[in-house]
């Protein structure tokens, strides 16, 4: 298994800047969260690590080794696009038989089996796919290559919740078969949270954090109460993002709670909780 | 067995509380197997590293215990040590908030007491 | 069988239907050829059933990419592997359909008056020379199919127009010096097509020979096109 190091990426389309400066190093076997908004730089991030462009300036490395034009790094990578890359007028199991000619580990019978599971028919033809199933197709093409590396860009597009819970399950039990790196990346973290071991944040072509999801989490806390109250505690504390209703107000701090802390929270008669990924995501990218 | 994400505790002591339930209300019994972390992984869609933390603080005081090469096992003993952790920390965890809300509200003791009384059976 | 050849084998999957079905309308026509011929009380003249494997191999170099460089770039196929796995699909197209039209040539000038390409060009014909400068001319027409649309692939908004234009608005200021020039240009350019072709020496291998290169030339093109063609959206 190989760590991904992404180191000093920066990538222009035009004048327009969408990756600048990006540094980090995904070890191998864990599943990350490439999270960001529309337009933040995840899928240019994704299409520069499987060379499918070319960064302005900086490298990728897979194993130790650029994946420029590299067969020996790409092949073990399966990277699921939100476009679709495949021939419109094939058929679903013609693809899968094609596949298997690139990803020689490609296990036919379990593609099969997932089509079932989700009642994609694989006999149909990629253009007559909608929306949904075309992410279930992608997404058992993914699964079923048996790679190193899978990349999911927004795998959950246009499922219903029963396939997403179906995919999430998928997912997790493939991965506890064949521990992998696997990374998914996504606009929808509410859904996704629990599944992820770290998080990837990107906020317009920028690395806001990377860092396991219960560590991001511990030292992370929402405190809410009266306005300026808040805004007495907040001040000179790292804190980002709040929520104003009324005169309440919440903020989410980004700190461990001290002694001095709760405290003075218990002196404003202010509340403290645990933020959930999304609110979190939230402050830190708004 | 449910978890809450929305519960504002992080999910590995969650899954922890939900296997220690478990065990007190006897579906899983002391020397008796327990699912797998890849099970609890797939079954509730969390991580399995998130699963594995859950389950080791129950190997970690003694609920649990692992048999190489077949799994997860509950301890003899594992229920008696559950309630007397439970029991410790029942005053802090219900009483004093109850306490406190009742006091915003102006409960009296008694009448707490009497709710209670009222609420047996139900 | 390594990446290359599977490449390989995916582009000429692509082909084959497309070749089956041109091959029954080119024997339908042959057919109705050689029917009309026995039934004619003239002698007829039929030829250059070649022109029409010129087009479609032309179109199917034009097929051959778009489509497959995606779905090959699906399967993180890179695009050395694409460009030789293609490059190999083409030529053994050319040479496949070289083989079949010389043996077509053959059974239709054992039945009456067919003249194919060469003979036309040329004066005469047997099968090496029919073969190899077939052989080259489709090579040449598939690859240049080729590299048409990668052209057009790695150009973009108002290039392209002006890509698809200009061949017309050069027509201008070549008809100009074609005039100016008092037809001196318009018999250099024949005579130099004359020369490379081999056609008043009466030698189609110096054909052939230009076409292998002119299709190299146009394959080193492609070559520095895909070398960084991305994805696109």
């Amino acid at each position: 298994m190989k760590p991904i190091e992404v180191k000093g990426i920066t990538k222009y389309y035009r004048e327009n800047k969408a990756l600048d400066n990006v540094t980090f190093t995904m070890e191998p076997g864990k599943i990350y969260g490439l999270l960001g908004r529309n337009g933040a730089g995840k899928t240019t991030l994704l299409n520069l690590i499987t060379n499918r462009i070319f960064p302005s300036s900086g490298e990728i490395r897979i194993g130790g080794e650029s994946v420029h034009e590299n067969d020996s790094a790409l092949g073990i990578i399966y990277y699921m696009t939100e476009k679709n890359l495949f021939p419109d007028s094939e058929r679903i199991k013609n693809i899968f038989k094609w596949t298997r000619q690139f990803y020689p580990a490609f296990d036919m019978d379990y593609a099969g089996g997932l089509s079932d599971k989700f009642g994609l028919d694989i006999k149909k033809k990629v253009k007559s796919l909608s929306t949904g199933y075309a992410s279930i197709f992608k997404a058992i093409t993914a699964l079923a290559s048996n790679s190193d590396i899978l990349l999911f860009d927004e795998p959950i597009l246009g499922l219903d919740a029963n396939h997403r819970d179906m995919f999430y399950k998928e997912l997790l039990a493939s991965y506890a078969d064949k521990p992998r790196t696997i990374i998914i990346s996504t606009h929808l973290i509410e859904e996704v949270a629990p599944v992820l071991e770290e998080v990837i944040i990107i906020k317009e072509g920028k690395l806001v954090i990377k860092q396991p999801v219960e560590k991001l989490l511990a030292h992370a806390y929402t405190v809410s109460g009266e306005a300026s109250k808040v805004d007495k505690y907040t001040q000179g504390k790292k804190h980002t993002g709040s929520e104003t209703i009324g005169s309440l107000k919440s903020a989410v701090v980004l700190e461990d709670i001290g002694l001095k802390d709760k405290a003075l929270a218990k002196e404003l008669g202010l509340k403290f909780s645990k933020t959930e990924l999304q609110k979190l995501f939230i402050s830190l990218t708004n | 067995m449910q978890l809450d994400f929305n519960d504002e505790r992080p999910i590995y002591l969650q899954l922890a509380e939900v296997i220690e339930d478990a065990i007190l209300r006897g579906i899983f019994q002391e020397e008796t197997q327990i699912i797998s972390t890849t099970e609890i992984s797939v079954k509730y869609k969390i991580n399995p590293a998130t699963a594995g933390k859950g389950v080791n603080i129950l190997v970690d005081e003694g609920v649990l215990y692992k048999k190489r090469g077949l799994g997860m096992f509950v301890s003899s003993g594992a229920k008696e040590r559950i309630l007397k952790k439970r029991r410790d920390s029942f005053r802090l965890r219900f009483i004093l908030p109850l306490m406190d809300e009742a006091s915003k509200l102006s409960i009296t003791k008694e009448e707490i007491i009497a709710m209670i009384e009222g609420s047996k059976g139900e | 069988m390594n990446t290359t050849l599977k490449v390989t084998k995916y582009q000429l999957y692509g082909f084959y239907k497309a070749v089956l079905v041109f091959y029954a309308i080119i024997f339908a026509v042959s057919l109705g050829a050689t029917a009309l011929s026995l039934k004619a009380s003239e002698r007829v003249t039929f030829g250059g059933l070649g022109t029409a494997t010129i087009i479609f191999i032309s179109i199917a170099g034009m097929d051959c990419f778009k489509t497959s460089f995606m779905f090959m770039t699906a399967n993180n196929v890179t695009r050395r592997r694409f460009y030789h796995g293609t490059l190999i699909a083409l030529v053994a197209l050319a040479a496949f359909m070289a083989l079949v039209d010389t043996a077509l040539n053959g059974i239709l000038s054992s039945m009456f008056r067919y003249e194919s390409l060469l003979e036309q060009l040329y004066g005469f014909s047997n099968y090496p020379a029919e073969y190899l400068w077939s052989f080259g001319l489709y090579a040449f027409a598939g690859c240049l199919g080729w590299l048409i649309t990668m052209v057009y692939y790695r150009i973009s908004g108002p290039l392209r127009i002006i890509v698809l234009v200009v061949p017309f608005i050069m027509g201008i200021p070549i008809g100009y010096m074609v005039r100016r020039t008092g037809g001196a240009l318009g018999r250099a350019v024949v005579g130099f097509l004359d020369g490379v072709m081999g056609i008043t020496a009466g030698n189609p291998y110096i054909g052939a020979f230009s076409f292998f290169v002119s299709a190299a030339v146009v394959l080193l093109f492609c070559f520095l096109l895909i070398r960084r063609a991305p994805i696109k959206d």
